[in-house]
């Protein structure tokens, strides 16, 4: 486990290389060429939180607010918890007329519901669920010993079933595929293809849900608004 | 009869010094080391030109001019004019600080106010107070509520009855009123001209009484014009009048007739049959005096409502052609330091009516109350001019800062359109302050207190260090495993098995010795064979042998012999093969020789593998 440990934090300042040069951009105000970089950087590191933050910035700054509200879920979405990611997507989440808690949801539950990630979510279940049963194991094969094992096998029954009940309500609730808008004031029409009329327009930096594909166009869903309309594929940056 | 209709005319001033007033107030009495007092000193008078004040020596404050506003009111030919100048002070020391009398000098008489105490305390130790004003003999509203109007015609005096009738172009004396347009947008400025036309000699001055005009904003457009002109072959002395109409409501509105009371010259009826000699002596040549109010024909004006397509939101009611500049009085500042931000909206327009500009949002300033100051003129019969608005801007933050463009929107009668100016953003060089002011001997030292946390702008957060985290790693590690999560679920299941085969033996003691009778027996033969010891592992294989028949038979193992044994095998049914039996009793003797006779040789691999064997054909027939 230790060893585990061990190579899981050595495997972070990997993902480093290049970013000091990225950040030296970002400072001096060349955001478009620290954007490159640290897009560079994350095809190396293509799961690192911080990256994906900070090229956000980067494309926040340069004025791409929708490819930057994408790298900032995709931050948000590997590390939910960090007051940075959350404070950052939710400042660009308005600039596109957007919050990212969802309306009526009580702050802390929300806080609480997002505290892990899906992935998170799944390995911590499996890790109780890994508990539960070799204490489960333990209990039925050591008849003599099952006064003792009662109550820790009950308490990791319960919670590998709320660590799993948790995981399956995000699961059920996240869209299977999503994206963020990514031109000014998308077009969003009845059918694929240019020959079908505009049936509403949507903001850049919008949250879509992605239900079908067809031809280089999107179907797309905005839950909110109850909308539905196609998008040219290259208006939207899949998540 | 020209000089005395124009004596009629004008506003006559007033010379009435001893009316010039002074006051003087602040906004708050109590305040923080950091803060700043607005004081407003009104100069009131019955003349339009007012003096300023001396503003005494303030050793104790910082003192900033943040412009006048002038307020000027004709009533009924008198006149009276107040003055706000206001001032911006901050306090340069912690305790009591006082202004003193500010005094207004003009002709020689000199009027002040009474001093005004501030106490100053440390930043963020003061609480405002409700806003004092310093004793003085007169005070005027220090921001108008609404800009001075003429007084309206309905309150002028009514004439005592006499004719009253629209006497027609043609006549010896008449009145004419004309309007240069029947339809107008509200506040749009409709110019209305009465006339006065004589062709005899007046006797008096005549009387001008400006007509009704209910529903609109009036504003005179002097000067009054003179002149003679010739009308059906008559020479008419005229004067005109102008006045500016602004309607204030949509629909048809109404400008009264204007009259002119005049005293025309009459001969005197005299009966020249006169019996009395006396009277027709003295009324030879004599002429009487009749008053007459000359009127207008009444006039009707349709307002027309400003369109709502189109509006802008900061609109706020002026129409005309107007222009909007922005400037501050110091470009390069510290924080702290006061910067007069002036804002001009000039142009052609009911000036008095319009609001004031919407400010942009400035959260890296402190923004104080906005001083505005009108300046009319009456050119070419047109309301115009500019509306200042004064305002002090105070920097929080230091760096490059910007007064953004400021916008002003209007509506043109012409283009029948909303226009919207907008002024040249302002660029100010804010250094940061070297520090709080120093605090004089004696006084209790201004301590950092602490200040509230204030947001000047909103960004995204700057960019994230490397963080490590093993505990989101380990999780996404177990996440990715795939299959190998199913382990458990078969560790367990193969557990519950296990627990359910071992609840199985503990149950059926016989069946579970009938079942594992072979394995046993197996164990002691390898058992026997890892001893080393011949003898040793010849009594090995002999238990191995008896407890095997033992347990398949139900037999104890110690008190079972090979003739029962041989016995119960040959009982069995289907009954054992007798040559079975017979490798039995061989391999049985063969194992008591090699235990139990002197010098015999032990058992040993060979054997070993006969015991085998038999027990495996044993097995076989047994399961049959």
């Amino acid at each position: 486990m230790t060893s585990l440990l061990l190579i899981l934090s050595l495997a972070v300042p990997a993902s480093c290389q290049g970013v000091d040069e990225a950040r030296g951009k970002y400072d001096a105000g060349d955001f478009n060429g620290a954007a490159t970089l640290y897009a560079k950087a994350l095809e190396r590191s293509p799961r690192d939180p911080v990256l994906h933050y900070d090229l956000g910035n980067a494309l926040f700054k340069a004025g791409h607010l929708g490819q930057a509200i994408a790298s900032y879920q995709r931050a948000f979405d590997i590390r939910p918890r960090d007051p940075d990611i959350r404070y950052n997507l939710g400042f660009a989440l308005k600039r596109a007329g957007e919050e990212l808690r969802p309306e009526g949801t009580p702050p802390a539950l929300f806080a609480l519901f997002t505290l892990l990630s899906e992935r998170e979510l799944a390995g911590l279940q499996w890790l109780l669920c890994w508990l539960a049963l070799s204490l489960g194991c333990v209990y039925v094969l050591k008849p003599a010993r099952r006064e003792d094992l009662f109550s820790p096998v009950v308490v990791a029954a319960a919670l590998w079933a709320a660590t799993g009940l948790w995981w399956g309500s995000r699961w059920l609730l996240e869209p299977d595929e999503r994206g963020v808008i990514v031109k000014p004031t998308a077009e969003l029409r009845s059918g694929p293809g240019h020959n079908f009329g505009v049936s509403f327009t949507a903001p850049e930096g919008r949250r879509v849900q992605i239900l079908s594909e067809s031809a280089g166009w999107l179907e797309i869903g905005i839950p909110k608004e109850g909308a539905k309309g196609w998008l040219a594929a290259d208006a939207v940056e899949k998540i | 009869m020209r000089a005395a209709l124009t004596a009629l005319l004008l506003w006559l001033p007033g010379s009435c010094w001893a009316q010039v007033t002074i006051s003087a107030e602040v906004d708050k009495t109590d305040v923080a080391l950091n803060d700043q007092i607005v004081l407003a000193v009104t100069v009131t008078g019955p003349q339009t030109s007012l003096p300023e004040p001396e503003i005494p020596s303030l050793p104790n404050f910082s003192i900033y001019s943040s412009g006048r506003n002038q307020n000027i009111t004709f009533v009924n030919g008198s006149v009276s004019s107040s003055i706000i100048f206001t001032y911006v002070l901050e306090p340069r020391f912690v305790g009591k600080g006082v202004i003193p009398p500010i005094a207004v000098v003009y002709q020689g008489h000199r009027a002040q106010t009474s001093p005004i105490e501030i106490q100053v305390g440390r930043p963020g130790a003061s609480a405002p107070t409700p806003t004092q004003q310093a004793p003085g003999p007169a005070r005027a509203n220090p921001i108008p509520a609404a800009p001075p109007q003429r007084a309206p015609a309905a309150a002028a005096p009514q004439p005592p009855p006499r004719e009253r009738k629209a006497v027609v172009a043609g006549a010896p004396v008449f009145v004419q009123a004309v309007a240069d347009k029947k339809t107008a947008f509200v506040n749009e400025q409709v110019t209305l001209t009465v006339r006065f036309y004589t062709s005899v000699n007046l006797l008096g001055n005549p009387q001008y009484i400006a007509p009704k005009t209910d529903g609109f904003l009036a504003e005179d457009l002097p000067p009054e014009r003179h002149g003679n002109t010739v009308i059906s072959n008559r020479t008419y002395y005229f004067s005109e009048i102008k006045t500016a109409l602004f309607p204030a409501q949509a629909g048809r509105l109404g400008v009264g007739p204007a009259t002119v009371r005049v005293q025309i010259q009459q001969n005197v009826n005299v009966d020249p049959f006169a019996t009395d000699f006396f009277e027709k002596f003295f009324s030879q040549g004599l002429v009487s005096a009749v008053t007459r109010d000359l009127v207008s024909e009444p006039l009707s004006i349709a307002a027309q409502a400003l369109p709502e397509a189109d509006k802008p939101k900061d609109f706020s009611g002026a129409v005309g052609r107007f222009s909007i500049a922005a400037a501050v009085d110091r470009s390069s500042v510290k924080v702290g330091d006061a910067v007069g931000l002036t804002v001009t909206v000039g142009g052609v327009g009911n000036l008095k009516a319009i609001g004031d500009p919407r400010m942009p949002e400035l959260p890296s300033w402190r923004v104080y109350d906005t001083v505005t100051s009108l300046n009319l003129e009456k050119k070419d019969d047109k309301v115009q001019g500019s509306k200042v608005f004064k305002t002090v801007l105070v920097p929080r933050v230091s760096g490059d800062l910007q007064v953004p463009a400021i916008g002003f929107s209007y509506f043109d009668p012409e283009k029948r359109a909303y226009v919207r100016a907008e002024s040249l953003p302002l660029a100010v060089k804010v250094a940061p302050s070297p520090g709080a002011p120093a605090v004089p001997a004696g006084a209790p030292p201004a301590g950092a207190a602490p200040q509230g946390v204030t947001a000047v702008s909103q960004d995204i957060r700057y960019l994230k260090g490397a963080v490590s985290r093993p505990f989101s790693q380990l999780l996404e590690a177990v996440a990715g495993a795939g299959p190998v999560n199913a382990a458990p679920i078969f560790a367990f299941a193969f557990c519950l098995g296990l627990a359910q085969y071992r609840k199985a033996g503990s149950s059926d003691p016989a069946g579970a010795r009938l079942r594992g009778a072979a394995k046993a027996a197996m164990g002691r033969i390898e058992e026997s064979l890892k001893s080393g010891k011949p003898g040793k592992a010849a009594a090995l294989m002999s238990d191995a042998l008896t407890g095997y028949l033992a347990d398949k038979l139900g037999q104890s193992a110690s008190g079972l012999t090979l003739r029962r044994a041989l016995e119960l095998l040959g009982a069995r049914r289907p009954p054992v093969d007798a040559a079975l039996l017979e490798g039995v009793r061989e391999l049985w003797s063969e194992l008591d020789m090699r235990r139990f006779a002197p010098g015999a040789a032990g058992a040993g691999a060979k054997v070993a593998q006969a015991l085998r064997g038999l027990i495996a054909q044993l097995e076989e027939e047994l399961e049959r």
